[in-house]
């Protein structure tokens, strides 16, 4: 059979060509099938837009017929990530689960979380009163005393987030529980027991109740077995003793572990459930879903609605061939999900074999590029997408596919990463599958040059602080050392010198990244920061909070500090504090900065300058787009001038962009204000800087750098601790199990946690996953790598395997020669060095130093506004003056204004004889137009009364003469008239022509007293005579008389 | 032949001009109300108007009737339609979920869909014709009669017949049933000569239909369409609308030669951002404005998708100060006041959320509350936590008093200004209550919100014609709402959903924007049509936007929709294609193509017709606004934006310090606690004792912790108040003690249980300390004791001591209660001036009672059941003691001297709210970061 009709999974490592490997499978399969049919997952929206690409490219030289064909469907291409995929299935199956298909993604899930928590706890505190969710709430809360909700929200977030449905949440398993029965049975017959404990009595806790008694309990006569470091004692105990030492042990850690259970299900298992339960009303009510559900609500219909794979089939939406990227980084759940699509066709009968399709499966990753482990990415996907396809499928229909090649690095690079990593990941074969086995690979590239592993270390004594900025100094020192050298090589091999734009800074987390730009700053290099985090701490963003803040409540004092000590107002420190002290007033009790400012500023023309300008913005909020009032504000300030550098600059502008498009949903200004309240402890990331044709370092986590590749690789940080301290995620564990089962446990007792495997095997899987993490780092580089640190002395923590440097030692090894003060180490790797700091200065001081100074061009100034008369303007002359109508509006209500549309309507068809001057047929046609006016029927009475009493008036008066039809006269006359520049158009009510006199009258049809009538002569004025002249030129004739017709009281003016 | 059909290529400039002088070709004199214009949409009408009146020598002259299809049948209409009412587009939905009461107005939206395109395409077919046709195609796909898919398209098919049923009985008539009545109208009206100018095709059944009836009028036709076959994928859909014309069999064909270039692989721009995108056209306007010969007139902007770049567009051409029309239309949900009607029916649903309700009440559109309320409300409700619920702000003032008078802040006026606040609050609360909770029709629903409208005062007052316009369509939109319900019938809903329906409602409620006619036009995509232009700019050509895919249909599948020659995917791509590369053409001078390839995380392509070369925005060197030399300054000073974070040190200002002396001075006494207060922070003590600025934040779910203590510290004050307490009566007493307490703090029930929880909890952990210093010999001696001495010339501290225990050798031992988080009160922290409370409390005790020593000093943990000792092993209270004095003349110095820029001694810098503006960040020296921050 064909290759491309194999199904496959490759374990394809760094720089082995993966994406390449997936777009040419992907146009290999367009042989056989149509483009709708191939279903591709990729990691981010960024590598479906980047795998399109290639593909078109690729396509476009080699099928230029067939890329036509396809590339105006792009969007109809199904490459994209499982969120957006799962999207398209749930709007589709949306009825199967009770939502309706115009469903929508929540990209901000907060609001309605915060919502459904309080709701719930609302609902419990006031309506729920003694009944017993009621009184574990009062327990859960009491358990931290007086720290009330606040202590637990952090959990409840997280459990939130994890989306821990009832059915999906279990408690994990107790190792040993089911030995229970039998080790109490050996210990009640043990006579050590009746010796040593004699009065207490084993069992096995079935209510929570029971657990912590018996806890309470086991705790008192603990130190009978115990150690108090809470091993088992041995010295100076018996064999006999010591192993009934043991089994006390054993069975106190069940029993500590069965009451971790207890506790964590009657009482955060049970809330979370009851919020989850209002979250999804909640969601559902609004027809809306968040991230997290896009998965599970796509699996449950899957597993639930067999109807889902015909659904498909009639709406053409079905799958033939999959291909899965960075499959490593695929959780249980999604596996399942992409399981379930190609479930039909792996048991082998599946309709589409019948139609002689054979479906196809094509997954690509890198086991030891799992990184995402906080997000339920398990290497162990792997093994077990291997095992399922390989039993499933017949034997020539699948192939597991090992590259060894890297295309990518210099040898140096490739023969370091094989000298390490066999050691370091580096399982027995009976390990769990999260631990990951390294492969070597071969170096691929035609360069003879070996590149640049360099490993750079400082002895040094001080803490985290001042490690870092050591450890920050090395890289900038290198980096200068290595500016201008020809290190780095082009596509052809051929050797280039080094520019920043070549280098990249990796760091494992972003803790430290200011001491990293400080250092780089102070060495002037240039560099940019590559998706930093911390949007919402910098001080322009800062700023711009305050602004808004303060623009909708000026009273927020905080706020209003800031603005007013901030670079738009500049007052100083000083002034703020003399403003704060004010005392003035009639009442002198001020609530706020703001107010003791306007206070105290009464004289100061200064200050008096800044509230008129503050209070000119505060006025217009509300008016005025709230974007648009801050971007003037700053105009007007000339915050530019200290906005001027591009990363603050771009980050102001993305921040006017949210709030644009929080304006867009029609959130009120106080509500917008409070998003970036709530938003300032997420992670945004600073606004992206266009890093393409800058000449800068780039500083990024690995994380970030997942799947790209860069000449050259600072991996820095090499003694940093790996493991976390104290965070409030250590005391809580979500390990996803399978795509059915989430083990979750939340322990604040870390004696208890002690006990308990989950929280233990989650740290082993956390110290893998940093294994991963490293060999992700260091496979970036291309030609050169270097790796910094600070060789702590003595060592602080000598704990095996905690930090990056640890494992260098361990594993190179790294020698150090105190006397001379220098590193070595007995492999041997070509291009491989260790360097001291020293080392490393002797280095920067050989350089020379050169100063380039460009002179930038003068710029030309384009500041005047442009303008340009249209070479016509259309005016449409409407039937009334603006300022009238509101006029009328306000006087008389807006159903005048109706009344007045449709009159005229009567009118004109009277004058032209469609309906007689007869009350009976202005009544009915009045109601045909209330009709199609779609008037309230409520004012129909009110309205009739008045169309009927202008009847009687007009009927008695001149007026009714001049509507009623007659020769020679127009009614509704549509005209245009130039007029210089300007073109009136517009119609004129009645025209009746006479004796070469031209008669025009406008019809009013609102109440008037006899004084307005002059007022009302003056207004039209302008109106009349556009009329008039229009009139004129249409007839020819020179002689017209205007009139403007009262028909409330049926008086006839003449203009 | 009467008609004929001018075939122009694309790119041909002025056709519309041409095609009106074949029209007016052999009339005399200066009426021209025998013409009948028809073109795509109202722009294109009003160009054409001016073309006319541009061609035409008289100065004034009777114009003809120029008309867009929909505008056409309208005026028919209204001119000739009896006894029939109009559903406007947006009703409908309502009136399918009339029929069909559990679907979501979304999904009623997609109905509606269905239906209008069924009515438009497929005009011959009755209701049972569509059905039994659409499900027999069905059958034939093999898609089972039980399945999901068949009922749901029986279920769309039925509400179909139904809401054709109601409309009939009820005499309303939707925009199709408007197209097919205006077919017999269309004999009222008298055409002549009729002008078809093109640019319309793609008609519906429905508007061919209209289009022949016209043209069987008329007596001459002058149409326009296009022969370029150089785009042949382009060339597609006029060529449909010509074979259309010819089988009427009255029309000849003229070709219009003329030389035009194609331009097909024009380069674009790739820009980094939306921003920049826009940045860029109008920099490249701008620059071309003055350097070549662009004339704002004749230039045209255009985005595949216009209302994403609205405000953008806006915003960067006003600060450019480049002039433009840009009407698009606005949506009476968008418009502030009726923001705020949104607003306030949702505070009412959600049971009064804090920022919702403050939102209302502070709101410049409800003139009943006074702007001192509007003024305090936000600062008053967060400070006072409020979350949500009726109930808590039925007495927020005086939780409010309760905790301002804790911290020394309450005022008379204060008083008073709470206490209105409270009032226009209940006055909320009483009014909104009577608005109808439960379910209720749509016409009662509105005309409480009417009433509460009215008593609120909305939008009353002195406000622009724009506000007042925007209030009287938003009352015409509630009338169409009761009309509607008038005439349908009633169903009770519940309040959520009257909600959801006004706010897809007033979604659709347009309100016409003013027109402006001057500079620049900036037009969505699909209103380009038939216009021509020297310049175009064409935005926002990505992949995801252009050419779009059409809209979702969850009703019918695409096949099905091809063979019912239904518009289709196919059809969508077939007419974008056109329009695009007609526009492309059409500029006489230049095309500007262009995207943005980023917006945070997301990527994005270019669009599939975009063939050309991909270029960076080109980069002018030249300053085109305020924002852009202001940053040019900048940066050739180099200005530092950081710089006005600066230490906040007084120490060389005398005038400030005679201020900070007046607070305190010699003559003050200084509280332990502030002392404490600025040895954990100087900055923060400055920030909220000094300049008192502090930032509030979003209240929790809880208990203002300074309240806890206050239950707590009462709780034992009373217990020992006259004296000790026998042990085993400690527990009795507390307990009332404590239910007393609790009943004077006014909370609510859950909370006072969550009280006796707390208590409950720590009660025998109580009772064992105590027994335990008891049997330390030592009992309670005095309560809430307050102290003061001087500490050093100058300098008089004060303290309130919670607790002072005596045993019979005249020794005391001193305990503060602490309800908070565990501090270190090691003698370590003594000596790095963290914590000078107790050895402050010691020396304030010897003081006052000389002939007694210090046994011991503890903070007393209610939270952790603990008391932290300050002399632990063999070290010296004396010693302790005189290290503090020293620190604390120190503190009190610096207070003094205005230093606010040292270092914290025990706040977290990290999780501080003041951390992204404090100068703390400028001192080297000071870790400021944790560890756990991952990815
Ligand atoms: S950041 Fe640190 S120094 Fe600054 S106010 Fe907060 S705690 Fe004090």
């Amino acid at each position: 059979m064909s290759e491309t009709l194999k199904s496959k999974i490759i374990s394809a490592p760094a720089g082995s060509g993966k994406t390449e490997r997936l777009a040419e499978r992907y146009i290999e399969l367009l042989k056989y099938a149509e483009p709708e049919r191939i279903l591709t997952i990729t990691f981010t929206d960024k590598a479906a837009a980047e795998m399109k690409e290639r593909i078109f490219k690729i396509l476009k030289e080699r099928d230029p017929v067939k890329y036509n064909l396809i590339k105006e469907k792009s969007l109809q291409l199904r490459i994209q990530t499982i969120d957006s995929f799962c999207f398209s299935l749930l709007r589709r199956f949306a009825h199967l689960i009770g939502y309706q298909p115009d469903l929508e993604v929540l990209t901000d899930n907060n609001y309605l979380k915060e919502l459904s928590i309080f709701n719930t706890l609302f609902k419990i505190a006031e309506q729920e009163i003694n009944t017993n969710d009621y009184q574990i709430l009062i327990n859960l809360i009491t358990t931290n005393r007086f720290k009330g909700w606040d202590a637990l929200r952090r959990v409840f977030d997280s459990l939130f987030q994890a989306r821990l449905s009832p059915q999906r949440a279990k408690l994990p398993p107790i190792p040993g529980l089911e030995r229970l029965p039998d080790l109490i049975a050996e210990l009640e017959q043990d006579p050590i027991t009746k010796e040593r404990i004699p009065n207490f009595q084993f069992q096995i806790p079935q209510t929570s109740e029971e657990a912590e008694q018996l806890k309470a309990k086991i705790t008192d006569i603990e130190l009978i077995f115990l150690t108090k470091n809470k091993t088992p004692k041995k010295q100076g105990e018996t064999l006999l003793q010591h192993q009934w030492n043991c089994k006390m042990a054993e069975y106190r850690k069940i029993i500590f572990n069965l009451t971790s259970n207890f506790r964590f299900e009657k009482t955060f298992l049970l809330f979370t459930n009851r919020f989850l339960k209002e979250f999804e009303e909640l969601k559902k009510s609004l027809n809306q879903v968040d991230f997290a559900d896009l998965e599970i609500l796509t699996y449950r219909i899957l597993t639930t609605h067999p109807e889902w794979s015909n659904i498909l089939y009639l709406f053409d939406e079905h799958t033939d061939h999959i291909l899965v990227d960075e499959f490593q980084d695929t959780s249980f759940l999604q596996w399942a999900i992409i399981a379930k699509l190609v479930e039909e066709w792996l048991s082998g009968e599946g309709a589409k074999r019948a139609r002689g399709v054979k479906p196809t499966i094509f997954l690509v990753g890198d086991e030891k590029q799992s990184i995402y482990l906080f997000r339920n990415a398990h290497p162990e996907i792997f093994t077990r997408a291997k095992k399922q396809l390989s039993e499933r499928l017949p034997k020539d229909e699948f192939e597991y596919i090992e590259i060894k090649e890297n295309f990518r690095s210099l040898k140096a690079i490739i023969d370091f990463t094989n000298h390490i990593f066999p050691k370091l990941m580096n399982p027995l074969t009976d390990s769990p599958g999260w631990m990951t086995r390294y492969q070597e690979f071969q170096c691929q590239r035609n360069n003879p040059n070996h590149g640049i592993v360099e490993i750079i270390l400082s002895p040094l004594k001080g803490n985290i602080a001042e490690a870092r900025a050591k450890d920050a100094e090395l890289v900038a020192k290198k980096i200068l050392s290595i500016i201008n050298k020809p290190i780095v090589y082009d596509q052809d091999e051929k050797p280039r010198p080094v520019r920043y734009e070549d280098i990249t800074i990796l760091l494992r987390t972003r803790t430290h990244l200011t001491a990293y730009e400080n250092a780089l700053r102070e060495h002037q290099i240039p560099f940019i920061v590559v998706k930093g985090i911390g949007f919402y701490d910098t001080i322009e963003i800062t700023l711009l909070r305050a602004i808004l803040n303060f623009l909708v409540d000026p009273n927020d004092s905080f706020s209003a500090y800031l603005l007013l000590k901030s670079p738009l107002f500049n007052l100083s420190e000083k002034e703020i504090l003399l403003i704060s002290q004010t005392n003035e007033g009639p009442e002198a009790n001020y609530l706020s900065l703001w107010q003791r400012f306007i206070a105290y500023s009464k004289n100061n023309n200064h200050h008096l300058s800044i509230i008129n300008t503050l209070n000119k913005y505060l006025a217009m909020v509300g008016l005025k787009p709230m974007s648009q009032l801050i971007e003037n504000m700053l105009d007007e300030l000339d915050a530019w001038h200290v906005f001027w550098e591009t990363p603050r600059y771009v980050n102001i502008k993305k921040f006017l962009r949210i709030v644009e498009q929080l304006e867009a949903e029609g959130l009120p200004p106080l509500l917008i204000a409070n998003y970036f309240e709530k938003s300032s402890s997420k992670d945004e990331p600073k606004a992206n800087v266009n890093t393409e044709g800058r000449n800068e370092v780039k500083i990024m986590t690995v994380h970030a750098a997942k799947g790209l590749q860069f000449p050259i690789v600072f991996v820095v940080g090499l003694d940093q601790q790996l493991t976390h301290r104290g965070s409030q995620e250590d005391i809580l564990v979500i390990n996803e199990q399978d795509e059915d089962t989430v083990y979750v446990l939340y322990e604040p007792d870390s004696e208890l946690r002690k006990q308990s495997a989950i929280f233990q095997e989650k740290k082993k899987k956390e110290e893998e996953e940093e294994k991963r993490i490293f060999y992700v780092a260091v496979t970036r580089a291309r030609d050169a790598l270097f790796l910094t640190g600070i060789d702590q002395q003595p060592n602080k923590s000598d704990k095996p395997g905690s930090s990056q440097l640890k494992w260098l030692k361990d594993y190179l090894p790294i020698k150090f020669d105190e006397q001379q003060q220098l590193y070595a180490t007995d492999t041997k790797i070509d291009g491989l060095s260790i360097i001291s700091e020293n080392q490393l200065s002797a280095e920067v001081q050989q350089l020379p130093t050169t100063t380039v100074s460009e002179e930038k061009p003068k710029k030309e100034l384009l500041l005047q506004p442009l303008a340009e008369a249209p070479a016509l303007i259309w005016r449409a002359v409407s039937k009334e003056i603006p300022e009238i109508y509101q006029e009328i509006r306000r006087k008389h209500g807006e159903e005048w204004i109706t009344l007045g549309d449709i009159l005229h309507q009567i009118f004109e068809k009277i004058a032209n004889n469609k309906i007689q001057f007869e009350l009976g047929e202005f009544v009915s046609e009045a109601i045909r137009l209330f009709n199609i006016y779609n008037i309230p029927k409520a004012n129909y009475q009110k309205l009739l009364e008045e169309i009927e009493r202008q009847f009687q008036i007009i009927k008695h008066s001149p007026v009714a003469e001049i509507i009623k039809p007659q020769p020679n006269s127009f009614a509704e006359l549509p005209f245009v008239l130039k007029q210089g520049q300007i073109i009136y158009s517009g119609r004129i009510d009645r025209i009746i022509i006479k004796n070469n006199t031209i008669n025009l009258y406008d019809y009013k049809t609102f109440p008037i007293s006899k004084t307005e009538i002059a007022i009302y002569q003056e207004k039209y004025q302008t109106q009349l005579t556009i009329y008039k002249k229009a009139a004129s030129k249409i007839f020819n004739m020179p002689k017209v008389l205007g009139y403007l017709i009262f028909t409330a009281d049926g008086s006839i003016v003449p203009i | 032949m009467k008609g004929t059909i001018y075939l122009v290529p694309f790119g041909k400039q002025k056709a519309t001009e041409f095609l009106l002088q074949q029209a007016i070709h052999g009339i005399s004199g200066n009426d021209f109300s025998n013409i009948l214009y028809i073109g795509p949409t109202p722009r294109k009408i009003r160009d054409a108007q001016i073309t006319f009146a541009n061609l035409i020598p008289a100065d004034g002259f009777i114009p003809p009737k120029f008309f867009t299809i929909k505008q056409f049948t309208n005026e028919l209409f209204l001119k000739y339609c009896q006894d029939y009412k109009k559903l406007s587009d947006y009703l409908k939905p309502l009136l399918i979920q009339k029929i069909s009461p559990d679907i979501s107005i979304g999904y009623a939206k997609l109905i509606a869909e269905f239906i209008r395109e069924t009515k438009q395409y497929l005009t011959d077919y009755t209701d049972t014709d569509l059905e039994e046709i659409i499900l027999k195609e069905l059958i034939n796909k093999g898609c089972p009669a039980d399945g999901d898919i068949y009922r749901r398209i029986q279920n769309a098919l039925s509400i179909r017949a139904q809401y054709n049923q109601l409309l009939k009985t009820k005499k309303w008539l939707d925009a199709e049933d408007v197209g097919l009545q205006s077919l017999e109208f269309i004999n009222n009206v008298e055409v002549k000569i009729l002008v078809l100018d093109g640019f319309f095709y793609d008609l519906t059944k429905l508007e061919e239909k209209i289009v022949t009836a016209l043209i069987n009028r008329a007596e001459k036709v002058y149409a326009l369409s296009f022969y370029d076959e150089r785009i042949p994928e382009a060339y597609a859909l006029p060529q449909e609308f010509l074979v259309f014309l010819h089988k009427l069999n009255l029309f000849q064909e003229e070709k219009i030669s003329e030389h035009v270039d194609i331009r097909s692989d024009l380069p674009y721009y790739v820009c980094p951002s939306i921003e920049e995108e826009v940045d860029f056209i109008a920099s490249r306007i701008k620059y071309e404005y003055h350097h070549q010969d662009l004339s704002l007139n004749r230039t045209l902007v255009t985005f595949s998708r216009l209302d994403e770049y609205e405000t953008t567009v806006r915003r960067i051409f006003d600060k450019y100060q480049i002039p433009y029309s840009l009407d698009t239309t606005k949506y009476l949900s968008k418009t502030q006041p009726v923001i705020a009607v949104l607003t306030l029916l949702r505070a009412i649903v959600n049971d009064f959320p804090r920022l919702e309700t403050v939102a209302v009440l502070s709101s410049k559109f409800f003139n009943r509350f006074s702007q001192e309320t509007k003024d305090v409300i936000n600062y008053f409700s967060k400070k006072a936590g409020i979350i949500k619920t009726a109930n808590q702000w039925k007495d927020f003032g005086a939780t409010l008093k309760a905790i301002l008078k804790e911290e020394n802040k309450l005022t008379p006026a204060l008083t008073k200004k709470i206490n209105r606040a409270q009032q226009e609050l209940n006055t909320l609360l009483v009014l909104s209550e009577r608005f109808p909770k439960q379910t209720a029709t749509l016409s009662e629903f509105t005309q409480s919100l009417r009433q509460l409208l009215a008593q609120f005062q909305w939008c009353q007052g002195e406000f622009n014609d724009e506000i007042t316009t925007i209030k009287n369509e938003f009352y015409n939109a509630l009338a169409i709402i009761e009309n509607f319900e008038l005439d349908f019938g009633k169903t009770l809903i519940p309040l959520q959903d009257y909600l959801k329906i006004l706010e897809y409602f007033l979604d659709q409620t347009e309100i016409l924007p003013e027109t402006k006619s001057e500079g620049v036009s900036i037009l969505g995509f699909l209103e380009t049509r038939g216009l021509d232009c020297d310049y175009l700019f064409f935005g926002g050509l990505s992949e995801d936007k252009f050419p779009g895919q059409g809209h979702f249909d969850p009703i019918l599948p695409e096949w099905l929709k091809r063979k019912l020659q239904l518009p289709s995917l196919e059809r969508h791509l077939m007419r974008m294609r056109f329009h695009y590369f007609r526009l492309v053409n059409t500029a006489r001078l230049r095309t500007v193509l262009s995207f943005y390839n980023t917006d945070q995380d997301r990527v994005f392509l270019p669009s599939p017709y975009l063939s050309g070369e991909a270029q960076p925005p080109i980069k002018y060197n030249a300053i085109f606004s305020q924002e852009q030399l202001q940053r040019e300054i900048g940066e050739q000073k180099q200005i530092d934006v950081s710089a006005f974070i600066t230490p906040v040190d007084f120490s060389n200002d005398p005038a400030i310090k005679k201020i900070l002396c007046e607070h305190f001075g010699p003559t003050k006494r200084i509280s332990v606690t502030t002392l404490d207060k600025y040895a954990r922070c100087p900055y923060q003590f400055y920030l909220e004792n000094v300049i008192a600025v502090e930032d509030l934040d979003e209240p929790e779910y809880q208990i203002e912790p300074t309240l806890w203590g206050n239950i707590a510290h009462a709780v034992f004050e009373r217990l020992y108040q006259t004296g000790p307490v026998p042990i085993e009566e400690i527990a009795p007493q507390i307990n009332n003690i404590l239910n007393a307490v609790l009943k004077e703090s006014k909370l609510n029930q859950f909370w006072q249980d969550v009280g006796r929880g707390i208590f409950r909890d720590l009660l025998p952990h109580f009772i064992s300390i105590e027994q335990n210093l008891r049997n330390q010999g030592f009992l309670p001696f005095s309560i809430e004791n307050r102290l003061q001495a001087s500490i050093a010339q100058d300098i008089y501290i004060t303290g309130k001591i919670d607790r002072l225990d005596k045993n019979q050798n005249n020794q005391f031992i001193i305990l503060d209660y602490k309800t908070g988080k565990m501090d270190s009160a090691s003698p370590k922290a003594v000596e790095s001036g963290i914590n000078l409370q107790l050895p402050l409390y010691g020396y304030l005790v010897k003081k006052k009672y000389p002939n007694h020593q210090i046994a011991n000093a503890g903070l007393y943990y209610l939270a952790n059941d603990k008391i932290i000792w300050l002399k632990r092993n063999n070290n010296d209270i004396e010693t302790l003691i005189n290290i503090a004095l020293e620190k604390a003349i120190i503190y009190v110095h610096n207070i003094r001297n205005g230093q606010f820029h040292l270092p914290p001694t025990s706040q977290q810098c990290w999780n501080c709210t003041y951390y992204s503006i404090c100068p703390i960040k400028l001192n080297p020296d000071i870790d400021t970061t944790t560890d756990n921050n991952n990815n």
